[in-house]
């Protein structure tokens, strides 16, 4: 049977992925900056791919 | 060259449902459209993926981003990436419930929960208008790949091989099939995006001097509005992912809740493909002449960086993906009209009744598709507005708050008409999505207190729901 998750598991496997995203990524699409041609809130949502799953595996670990 | 190697890879495909069908031990109807709830987490993974990523990957996200710029990525990017995290706390709890109620789609879990067959019967309906656009897209998306590969003198006939194959895996194997064809999908897409982005990035290092400076971005930066859109779209879209008709079963499949949760830490690593689609299309940008039609712009760079037998490659994977959600889709459309609808038609042969709705689903997209397509995308977008209104009916299921299925019914239909008739107004709301308001208004109908004391359904404890 699933378990209700617990709120520090909730904060780390979604409150943080979406502040990243949510929040913190508008601020970024709104720059001119780029690295090598790519506008930096790309950069930053693909420097998220792997943080969320790390942040669901440690959810996992939590459980 | 690229005839010959699509259809040798057509042909694999069809070698995978068929592996499939050999190793199923029997093919009961829950095989075909559940896989006897026995996928472990790396199948799940598979097959979801093979599913979520279709053809829009390969199409779609470089031809918006191509057109729309930054705020058309960050939304693409975005709703997808919220959407796992979402997908593993409420992906296991939805798992349970379909379990619990011994359901192969959608409208069973939502009738047995509700206790009314009648909501059963009208959750199919939506479920079905919500579906058949979804489906029907996929030959759109087929034709455009079709015409890129050169095979535009014969569309009709191009996209009728397409419907037989897509039966093909449907026949052979149900969503196992699916499964089977997801691997190799994913393994010539992944490849095709891989080997584009990469001579994107060196084709780029070679003619800006041999060196890789800090450039001037090509994509548009978003405006006010936009970015309001870009935000409240990820949000409705992101949360209510896994809650749509056409993504929900395939979690009926896993094998355990446990299988859900593991599948869903992984599916983010998918989307390290998207970054060489990115280098693609900025390559597009930057260094090759404007494009009439932006569908096609993945295809035109990999035609230009890669030889033939590598861009026919690529191209055999979008025609898979393609396929693969065609054939999902007319299964879960087939499996409620003949489980859910008109469940005396399916009583007698299931599987025969669920082959034929399959059969003419199919040929009924294929003439839509031929004969009024511009009618079809509008039907995309407004059924776009109804599948993520099922979200209020499983925030019932899984709190357990006690609403009769006539209240969410009304919540059902009050979400997607706000949604729809603000589309359809074009009235100004500063860029917020309109369906986002669409599901609030659903959301404050169902969990409108005053209904607490009228409801007859039962109130799940918390052990219930633990």
């Amino acid at each position: 049977m699933p378990t209700f998750p617990n709120r520090r598991a909730v904060a780390l496997g979604f409150g943080i992925p979406c502040i990243a995203i949510v929040l913190v990524a508008p601020f970024l699409s709104c720059l001119p900056l780029s690295v090598f041609g790519i506008p930096i809130v790309f950069v930053w949502i693909f420097a998220w791919f792997p943080l969320t799953s790390l942040c669901l595996w440690l959810c996992e670990r939590l459980r | 060259m690229t005839g010959v190697i699509v259809a040798s890879v057509l042909l694999l495909s069809l070698g995978a449902a068929w592996l499939a069908r050999v190793r199923s031990r029997h093919m009961s109807v829950e095989t075909l459209l559940v896989a006897d709830r026995a996928l472990p987490a790396p199948m799940l993974f598979i097959l979801t993926v093979g599913e979520i990523y279709s053809i829009g990957s390969i199409v779609a996200f470089p031809a918006g981003l191509y057109g729309h710029g930054v705020s058309y990525g960050y939304w693409f990017l975005g709703y997808l990436l919220l959407a796992f995290p979402v997908g593993y706390f409420v992906g296991p709890a939805i798992w349970q419930r379909a379990k619990q109620y011994d359901a192969c789609t959608l409208p069973e879990v939502f009738g047995r929960h509700f206790k009314s067959v009648a909501f059963e019967r009208l959750t199919a309906w939506a479920c079905v208008i919500a579906l058949v656009p979804w489906g029907q897209f996929q030959f759109i998306g087929l034709r455009s790949v079709l015409d890129t590969m050169g095979f535009s003198a014969t569309p009709a006939a191009g996209l009728a091989g397409c419907a037989v194959i897509a039966f093909a895996y449907v026949a052979l194997g149900g969503v196992r099939a699916s499964t089977y064809v997801a691997f190799l999908k994913d393994v010539l897409m992944l490849f095709g995006i891989a080997a584009v982005g990469v001579g994107a990035i060196c084709m780029q290092y070679k003619l800006s001097g041999g060196h890789a400076d800090i450039v001037r971005p090509t994509l548009a930066l978003p405006s006010g509005s936009s970015l309001v859109f870009a935000i409240t779209t990820i949000l409705y879209q992101g949360i209510g992912f896994y809650f749509q008709p056409s993504v929900t079963p395939y979690l009926f499949t896993a094998r355990s809740a446990q299988a859900v949760r593991k599948a869903m830490i992984f599916m983010p690593l998918y989307m390290l493909m998207y970054p060489f689609a990115v280098f693609a299309t900025i390559f597009a940008l930057r260094f090759l002449p404007p494009l009439s039609n932006p569908n096609a712009v993945f295809f035109h760079v990999a035609g230009v960086l890669l030889p033939p037998w590598m861009v026919a490659l690529a191209a055999a994977g979008a025609v898979l993906a393609g396929l693969l959600v065609l054939a999902a889709t007319s299964l879960n459309i087939a499996a409620m009209m003949t489980r859910n609808i008109a469940p005396k038609l399916g009583r007698r042969h299931p599987k025969r009744a669920i082959n034929l709705a399959v059969v003419l689903f199919l040929v009924l997209a294929l003439v839509a598709t031929a004969h009024a397509p511009a009618i079809m995308l509008t039907a995309l977008n407004v059924s776009g507005y109804i599948g993520i209104q099922f979200a209020s009916l499983w925030f019932l299921i899984l709190t357990g708050w006690p609403a009769s299925a006539r209240i969410a019914g009304l919540g059902l239909f009050s979400g997607a008409g706000v949604a729809i008739a603000l589309f359809a107004s074009g009235v100004s709301l500063g860029g917020v999505n309109p369906g986002l308001i669409g599901l609030l208004a659903n959301c404050a109908i169902v969990f409108c207190p005053l209904w607490r004391g009228r409801s007859a359904v039962h109130v799940h404890t918390k052990k219930d729901l633990l």
